[in-house]
């Protein structure tokens, strides 16, 4: 391992204490042996890791608390819904996590190109090639034109109850 | 950060106010430190810190004891303070571009004139991911496997963000040396 190397490992595994004793034992021999690489060592040491590893800890303000109590307690008041089914509102927001406007414009443009392709794909269908269609069609023009000239039915189906019908037919 | 019982968290989860404040009692030191340090302002930690406990609050319920109070803690404060410095970073930038130069440059040296904090100055030098890795390691004392878990990174990211940051510090500091000399 070279000097670059070495002062990689010193700046972070070394200085933070996350190496195994192996590696350890090599960045000292190396520091033994390398004055620029001790040199590096001490500044990094005194200029960068003790500043931190020594700062003292910021103990937040005695207000802090009131303060988000208070925030719990008005937000709870807002919403008005009562806790049990505030749970169920997120469970059922957790089944569809995916749900959010950047899904929504490839989505609308699936949708458009579906009902398009079947459009087509329905329209150009002949009709022979659905017996169950031809089928039910011609059934249905076999029993218009029996209606047709049956003039009982006729007369019964084409009776609408009104006084003008009644004197055309 | 103080350990916590079983007990206490599923008390908080089903609204218990007492039980959510034990749970502020163990937790504000760690949250209000590291919003501190990695939002670089105390007005601004203030509103981390406030964020952070409301986002516990609301997520309690969903919390599955599958993984430790601790890391999901972690995860939850460095998140919001690394957005919010973010955030924050971004509404500089704009400013600045509207500022005149010199205006800016006045506001800079003013900063620091008035920044005594060592930490404060060198942390500034920072970005927020930095900042987040170096505050965790250097000043909560967090392994970097921790780190990883609860920045949702890489155990290789975390050393790399380490590296640079320690090595811009010391960049740093040699110009102000130099500058002093």
């Amino acid at each position: 391992m070279n000097c670059k190397d070495m002062q990689n490992m010193i700046l972070t595994d070394y200085l933070d204490g996350e190496m195994d004793d192996k590696c350890h034992k090599q960045v000292e021999d190396h520091l033994l042996r390398c004055a620029h690489c001790r040199e590096f060592e001490k500044t990094a040491r005194q200029d960068v890791f003790n500043p931190l590893v020594q700062s003292e800890k910021i103990r937040p303000p005695e207000y802090m608390w009131t303060r988000i109590k208070e925030s719990i307690e008005e937000k709870e008041n807002k919403s008005g819904i009562p806790s049990f089914l505030e749970g169920f509102k997120e469970n059922v927001r957790s089944l569809f996590p995916k749900l959010t406007p950047a899904y929504a414009f490839p989505a609308f443009m699936i949708a458009i190109f579906i009902m398009v392709v079947g459009n087509i794909f329905f329209m150009n269908q002949p009709l022979s090639k659905n017996p169950s269609l031809v089928d039910y069609a011609s059934n249905g023009q076999v029993e218009y034109w029996i209606d047709f000239n049956n003039d009982e039915v006729m007369e019964y189906s084409a009776d609408f109850g009104t006084k003008i019908e009644q004197y055309f037919l | 950060m103080q350990s916590l019982t079983e007990n206490i968290l599923r008390q908080a989860a089903e609204g218990d106010i007492a039980a959510f404040e034990a749970i502020y009692r163990a937790c504000s030191g760690f949250v209000f430190n590291v919003a501190c340090r990695v939002v670089n302002s105390r007005d601004d930690a203030d509103e981390v810190t406030q964020e952070v406990f409301l986002t516990m609050h609301r997520q309690l319920k969903n919390f599955r004891f599958q993984s430790a109070f601790k890391t999901w803690t972690y995860r939850i404060t460095i998140n919001t303070a690394i957005n919010y410095a973010k955030k924050k970073s971004k509404e500089q930038n704009r400013t600045v571009e509207y500022m005149d130069n010199n205006e800016y440059q006045n506001t800079i040296q003013e900063n620091d004139a008035s920044d005594k904090d060592v930490v404060t100055t060198l942390l500034a030098m920072l970005t927020p991911d930095q900042r987040a890795c170096l505050v965790l390691r250097s000043i909560e004392g967090l392994s970097y496997q921790e780190i990883a878990e609860a920045l949702d990174i890489n155990i290789n990211t975390v050393r790399s963000r380490i590296k640079r940051a320690r090595e811009a510090l010391m960049v740093y500091r040699k110009k102000v040396v130099a500058h002093e000399l």
